[in-house]
This record gives structure tokens, sequence and C-alpha cells, in this order.
């Protein structure tokens, strides 16, 4: 297992990707310790309402969640690389001739997303605490802080969902195949897009107000942690049962390794 | 003793101290910095954002356990003998070491409010949980929500587990008995916490002794919940279940906290605040354990010294 997982590290350059990964969190550190109170002091204040607000925060607090989606926009990337390399060296075939089963090259796919993703969603959390510790402490900004680590949570869980439907796809139909598919979904996703906001009613997005969400949240916040407890155990429990229907599937598979 | 042993030992006591001094001065500094910056609040007068930001500290054992391997020349294998046990196996029934890290914390948790009723360290409120503005029905959610957290946000206790479990332990346990290295092990883990403990991170400030009873009531903590965390890492050959306890713990997993309102402030007496409920439980699945401990198969390849003559093999 931990050799498949090194050659499959190698095949989604996790070498370079880790070292985004480093410099986007020095980048983080950096930016919010020079535009940080202790360093800008009167100079990053604004007066709003008659309300003396700290400027810079509210600018540097959306890094996480920016950062966040960025590397999670690389996830499906990595997903496909990692079935895409194995088919295009005809590495299944030399793995055919060691000791590997099936089951195990199908476990090492799942694995490795899993732990990608674990590793992603901790980096969030650091981010934005990071973020959060140095700022200006407003209970607005405690708000705006706890609805970025929701939302990474919603994000994470949702991409362990996607790596759930796409990973047995990719394993048994082939990464080429999977690639149109999932090119023509963001195409028609893309045009639904542009077709709203030509013709569709963006009024909603401006009536979009964060006092009444986080007066929303406060109302439900049982269903939310209900939801924030739920979703991550019952995408596992999907993730474990997608494991085991591809490693099911993959071994009744004939001509793995010449492909 | 033999030659070889007695360098060997020499090799591990220079790397532990090499570890400590990694461990404890970058972390200690950086709690003496966040404290600084925040005009030397104690942890109650803190927002929950910088006190998460002063936790980060928390990641300080295990990145002094890479700093430690890279001055000391070990490596840093992920799993095998002398490795960092970052791997994960479930054969041979060490599942039931990994549920066991999933549920111990419940369980103690339960138990510690249940014996604070019992000695009188707390009191049943059955509105208590009222006071933080909950809704009733998520105090039922508290041991799901924790161990949700616990196993998805691990990577903060794993800061610490993959420090002390992952390399400080086993050193002690090659250097002095089980016994003697438990003790130290649970002291200086205590000690590591002392900077944040002296703010009252972990009893609060309203108590007898502040905060050197604290640091010894830590201390203490520390050692029983040493057992069974090492207890977890020697019989699955992995830090992650320690991680996962952990982290399972310090979320809180007990209904009782929405009902039980502890005893706090003047009122508390010396021997309440040092036996709390929770420290007798946690006492009594440490003592269990310590029982068990030779009759439970340990995956003894992770800890074993890889030798030069190994090497050569």
């Amino acid at each position: 297992m931990k050799g498949l997982l090194y050659k499959d590290f190698v095949a989604i350059r996790g070498k370079r990707f880790c070292a985004i990964l480093l410099v986007l969190t020095a980048v983080m550190f950096l930016t919010r310790i020079i535009f940080s109170d202790f360093v800008l002091g009167n100079a990053g204040y604004v007066t709003i309402d008659e309300e003396r607000v700290f400027l810079p925060d509210y600018i540097v607090l959306y890094f996480p969640a920016f950062f966040s989606f960025l590397v999670a926009g690389f996830f499906p990337k990595y997903l496909m690389e990692s079935v895409r390399c194995d088919e295009q060296s005809r590495r299944r075939g030399y793995l055919a001739s060691l000791p590997v089963s099936k089951r195990e090259y199908v476990a090492s796919k799942y694995v490795l997303m899993g732990i990608l993703l674990y590793v992603l969603y901790s980096l969030s959390m650091v981010w934005s605490i990071c973020v959060g510790g140095l700022a200006v402490q407003t209970d607005r900004i405690r708000d705006v802080i706890h609805l970025i680590e929701y939302m990474s949570l919603v994000l994470f869980v949702f991409l362990l969902f996607a790596a759930a439907i796409e990973l047995p796809l990719l394993l048994l139909l082939g990464a080429e195949k999977v690639h149109m598919v999932e090119v023509g979904f963001f195409l028609t996703l893309g045009l639904l897009v542009t077709w709203y906001a030509l013709f569709g009613d963006l009024d909603i997005i401006s009536r979009l107000d964060f006092d009444r969400i986080m007066d929303a949240a406060e109302r439900h916040s049982f269903e939310l942690m209900a939801i924030g407890t739920g979703s991550p155990i019952l995408v596992l429990v999907l993730y474990y049962l997608s494991f085991r229907l591809t490693a099911a599937l993959y071994e009744r598979k004939e001509d793995v390794y010449g492909s | 003793m033999a030659p070889e042993k007695n360098a060997s030992r020499k090799e591990d006591l220079k790397r532990l101290l090499i570890y400590l001094l990694f461990a404890f001065v970058p972390v200690w500094l950086w709690f003496l910095a966040i404290r600084a910056l925040t005009g030397g609040q104690l942890w109650n007068d803190m927002s929950d954002m910088v006190q998460s930001l002063m936790a980060l500290g928390m990641l300080g054992p295990v990145l002094a356990h890479v700093a430690t391997r890279l001055v000391t020349k070990e490596g840093c294998p992920l799993t095998g003998r002398d490795s960092m046990m970052l791997g994960i196996d479930l054969k041979n029934r060490k599942w039931i070491i990994f549920l066991l890290a999933i549920f111990l914390p419940w369980l103690y948790s339960e138990m510690g409010n249940a014996l604070d009723l019992l000695l009188g360290n707390g009191v049943f409120d059955p509105e208590y949980y009222l006071e933080y503005g909950m809704d009733k029905r998520t105090v039922f959610l508290f041991p799901l929500a924790a161990i949700t957290s616990g196993v998805i946000a691990s990577f903060a206790a794993f800061g610490e587990e993959g420090g002390w479990r992952g390399y400080m332990m086993p050193r002690l346990l090659r250097l002095m008995g089980r016994t003697p290295a438990l003790i130290l092990g649970g002291v200086i883990w205590g000690l590591w916490h002392a900077p944040l403990t002296a703010i009252g991170h972990n009893f609060g400030t309203d108590y007898p002794g502040f905060p050197w009873l604290g640091i010894l009531k830590m201390c203490i903590l520390c050692i029983f919940l040493g057992v069974i965390l090492t207890f977890l890492t020697e019989k699955s050959g992995s830090v992650w279940p320690a991680a996962i306890l952990h982290a399972v713990g310090n979320a809180g997993p007990s209904i009782l906290n929405g009902f039980v309102r502890p005893e706090e402030g003047a009122e508390q007496g010396l021997f309440s605040f040092l036996f709390s409920g929770r420290l007798i439980s946690i006492l009594l699945i440490a003592a269990v354990l310590l029982i068990l401990w030779n009759r439970v198969p340990d995956a003894k390849e992770a800890s074993k010294p890889v030798r030069e003559t190994d090497r050569a093999a």
C-alpha cells in the first residue's frame, strides 16, 4: 500500500502541490501580519456608519475561503490524474507482476484521496484560525470566520462525496470517458449560469444580507449542527460503500492490466 | 550492561533531550507571544478565535518530532520499526483499538459527570444548557458531534500525539520500565501545558492554589491519560487512535455537560478540585488498561529501534 500511495503521490506531482500549499500558507501569514492592527495601527481604521472598523480585516478575512476553494479546484484534477497516469504509462501491466491485488490497487486510490482531503481540510482550518485570531476581535469578524469554517466543512464533505461518485467511474470506465462527461457537465453548468446572468433575476444576489443569514443560522442552530455532524458520517459511509462496490466490480473486470 | 545496549540508551537519551528542547522552547514562546499580543489576558477573557490561535501551539510536538528526526538523521519513515507510526492497520483485531479510541472519551466523560454529582462537585440543573443559549436537542447531539469533529478535525490532537506518543513515549519506554516511563511522560506532558494552565485554560482561575495546584493536577491528569493513550498507541502501532481519543475527549462528548452545573470558585475545596469526577474516571479506565496491558498483543515492530546491524542486513 505504501508503494502504491507513493506512486500516486508522484503521479499527481505531490511535491509541487505541497510547495504550492506552503507558499499559500506563507502568503497568508505574511499578509495577515503586515495588514494587522499591530502593524498598521490607526492607519487601517475607517469610520462606517459611525462605527470604527479595521478595513484590512475585511479583505484578509476571505483569504482562507479563497485559498480553500482554489486548492479544492485542484482536487478533481488530481483524482483524474492519478488514474490517467496509470493508464498512459501502462503501469497496471507492471503491477500485475507484483504481489498487489486489484482490491489493494483500488484501495490505494480511495486512501490517497481521503488523505488529500483530510490534509486540505486541516490546512483550511489552520488558515482560518490564523486569520481570525490576529484580526480585531469583533462579533462580525467572529461570525464571518465561523461561517467560513462551516462552509469549508461543507466544501470538503462535498468533495468526498464527489470522489465517492467519480472514483468508480474512473476506475471502471477509464479517465478519457469520464473526462468527456465532466467537460459536458461543466459546459452545461456554465451555459446555465451565463443564461441566468443574462436573463435571470439578479436582485436575489443584492438582497442577500449577512445579518439575516446569521440570524437564520442562530434560529436553526440545531438543524445546522445536525447537518454538520451527520453529513460527514453519511458521506464517509458512502465513500466506504463506494470502495467496496468498486473493488468488487474491478476484481471482475477483465483486461485491467492491459489498459 | 552490554556496550551496544549502553550506546543505544545514550543515543535514545540524547535524541529525547533534543526533542524536548524543540517541543518546549518554541511552543512556550508561541504561548507567551500570543498572550503578550492580547495584553496579558486570561484564557476566559480571550475571544474564541484568539484561544484557537494560541491552541495552534498544540501542533508543536509533532513539528518537534520531525525537526528532531532531521537533526539526528534518524529519517522520517512513516511506518515500520522506529517510525513516526503514521500507518493505520486494522488487521488482527486492531480495529477494536480504533473503536475504543472513539468511544472511551464518551464513557469517561459521562462517568466523570456522574461521579461529580455523587461527590458533590456538581449540581444537576435540568436547564443548565440554557445559559449557553443552546437548544435542548443540541445537548443530545454532543457525543455524536464530538466524535465527528474528533475524527475529522483530529489534526490539532495529532499535533500533540504525533510528538508525545509518536516520539517521546517509545524512547522513554526503552530507557526505563513501563511504570516510570508512564509517570515521567505524564509529568513532562503536564508541565508542557503549564503556560496555558497558568492562564486558566484547563481548570479556570478560581480554584485553591491557582496556578500551582492546577499545574500539579494537570501533571496527574496527564499521567493517567497518558496510560490510556500509550496503551492505544502500543497496541495499534499507530498514533492515530491516540489522536482520535484526544480530539474526541477535548470536544466534550458528554450529554451530562448540558445538565451538570460544576461547583466552582471559593466553595470548591482542595479535595473536590484535585479529585474531580473526570480525573477519577480516567484513573479507573487507566487502571483497567494497566491490568489488561500484557494480555493484549501489541504491534511491537513500530516501537523497536532500528540498529546499524539491521541496516547492514
